[in-house]
């Protein structure tokens, strides 16, 4: 059944379609809210109000762009609108666990673990751009729009994303504390 | 020699560099080095796999749901069925019914004159206004078992006034056995009330079902309730569903042999 069938039911609260609905994109909703808060207890709290608010805005989505794209817009905000719980902020630097095992053990497996947890350890503004830019592939104008920036400071937040990202991957950070001291 | 800063390494992953840039990354290896990696980082950051929601994401989600109004259970509704035409085909299925069973009442009385007529613990509305369910459907678990008339349970209902709590008080309460053939010969009725109503669709002309469908659906019919007599052959009410089947089919037969004969 297509997205769009599974909606027209869902707005009458069939719980078969709903769940439907959740089984085909719970993976995409979890991921970008779990990249962009940086623990595992946070992003299932934002997943959760992600799904309600989407249940609850249903009767509003009128079918002009691809029910996925719609969902995920509502993901992230509200990954960017949810609460914050200081004591689960204190968490974010621990390791994360085995549920985020990433697709295939394959050979750059480890790459892609040392990734997510770079990520983690980001400051919050320089983390949400990278995971809006670079992971999921949102312009400079629409993140802008999201966070109510100018799109020049996305892309100045970005760029010190990636550079803190560099640093944080690098097994030695000789050359970025040489470029740091560098003015061009 | 001054390297770039990573800052701007990095808006070269998406930009153009600047003249100066370029010519500092021509003749500086390192710097394009670091570059390289930037741009390993960026493009594996694009092809991350998605993490799984955690196992029990769903069940706190669903309860959230619930919480709201936003998730209810619906009743599937069989497709191409209105809920309007679904009551007017149980309705004329219980009239079916109906003269089936007074026809199988009747034929009892005449058959056997001197014995005693038990009341039938059937309530039909009820029945009738459940959902419908092809014989097929109910499955063979449905099929009756031999009782005899006189085994019934009686009818909890007092329609039948003094003489049915006459019969209360003269006999024993029902047993154990007697209580679940009374329960298997319930879900048999289930089973025939299902077939007629399913009938009643395929005979409506609305339904768009030719005669050979109906006749089809008849011909169950009548080797479900033949089946069913070979173990309860004194039942009058199963009796009436075979006859009123067999009518049935007589009529079609004649109707079909009129229209043929018309063909041409």
């Amino acid at each position: 059944m297509e997205d769009n069938e599974l909606v027209h039911l869902a707005r009458k609260g069939d719980g078969g379609a709903i769940r439907a609905l959740y089984q085909r994109h719970a993976r995409r909703v979890f991921a970008v809210v779990r990249r962009m808060a940086g623990d595992d207890a946070l992003a299932e709290d934002w997943a959760q109000e992600a799904w309600v608010r989407v249940i609850r805005a249903l009767p509003t989505f009128r079918g002009d762009s691809q029910f996925s794209t719609w969902l995920h817009r509502i993901a992230v905000n509200s990954a960017l609108h949810g609460r914050r719980s200081r004591e689960r902020k204190a968490g974010r630097e621990t390791a994360i666990d085995d549920t985020h095992a990433c697709r295939g053990a394959t050979g750059d497996a480890l790459l892609r673990l040392r990734l997510e947890r770079a990520m983690e350890r980001l400051p919050e503004g320089m983390r949400r751009v990278l995971v809006l830019h670079d992971v999921e592939g949102y312009t400079h104008e629409e993140i802008g729009a999201m966070l109510g920036v100018t799109a020049g400071t996305c892309k100045s937040q970005l760029f010190k994303a990636r550079a803190k990202m560099r640093t944080l991957l690098s097994p030695s950070r000789e050359f970025a504390e040489e470029a740091q001291t560098c003015n061009t | 020699m001054q390297h770039l800063t990573l800052e701007a390494l990095a808006r070269l992953v998406d930009d153009a560099p600047a003249a100066d840039e370029g010519a500092h990354l021509r003749d500086c290896l390192a710097c394009r080095r670091e570059l390289g990696e930037l741009r390993a980082q960026t493009a594996a950051l694009s092809t991350l796999a998605d993490p799984e929601p955690p196992a029990g994401a769903w069940a706190a989600i669903e309860a959230a749901l619930r919480d709201e109004g936003l998730l209810v259970d619906v009743p599937r509704v069989r497709r191409g069925w209105s809920r309007e035409r679904t009551v007017l085909r149980a309705a004329a299925a219980v009239v079916l019914f109906l003269l089936g069973g007074a026809s199988g009442v009747a034929i009892w009385a005449r058959v056997h004159p001197g014995r005693e007529m038990v009341p039938r613990p059937v309530a039909l509305a009820p029945v009738a206004a459940r959902p419908v369910v092809s014989a097929e459907e109910a499955g063979p678990s449905s099929t009756p078992v031999a009782i005899r008339p006189q085994e019934r349970a009686v009818a909890p209902d007092d329609r039948s006034g003094a003489r049915l709590a006459s019969i209360r008080t003269a006999r024993p309460a029902p047993t154990a056995e007697q209580e679940e053939a009374a329960r298997e010969l319930a879900r048999a009725e289930e089973v025939y009330l299902a077939a007629l109503q399913r009938y009643a669709a395929i005979a409506d002309p609305r339904s768009g079902a030719d005669p050979a469908t109906r006749m089809t659906a008849l011909d169950r019919m009548i080797s479900t309730t033949r089946a069913a007599l070979d173990r309860t052959p004194d039942d009058p009410m199963i009796n009436g569903y075979h006859l009123a089947a067999l009518r049935e089919r007589d009529a079609l037969t004649r109707q079909m042999a009129t229209a043929d004969a018309d063909w041409f």
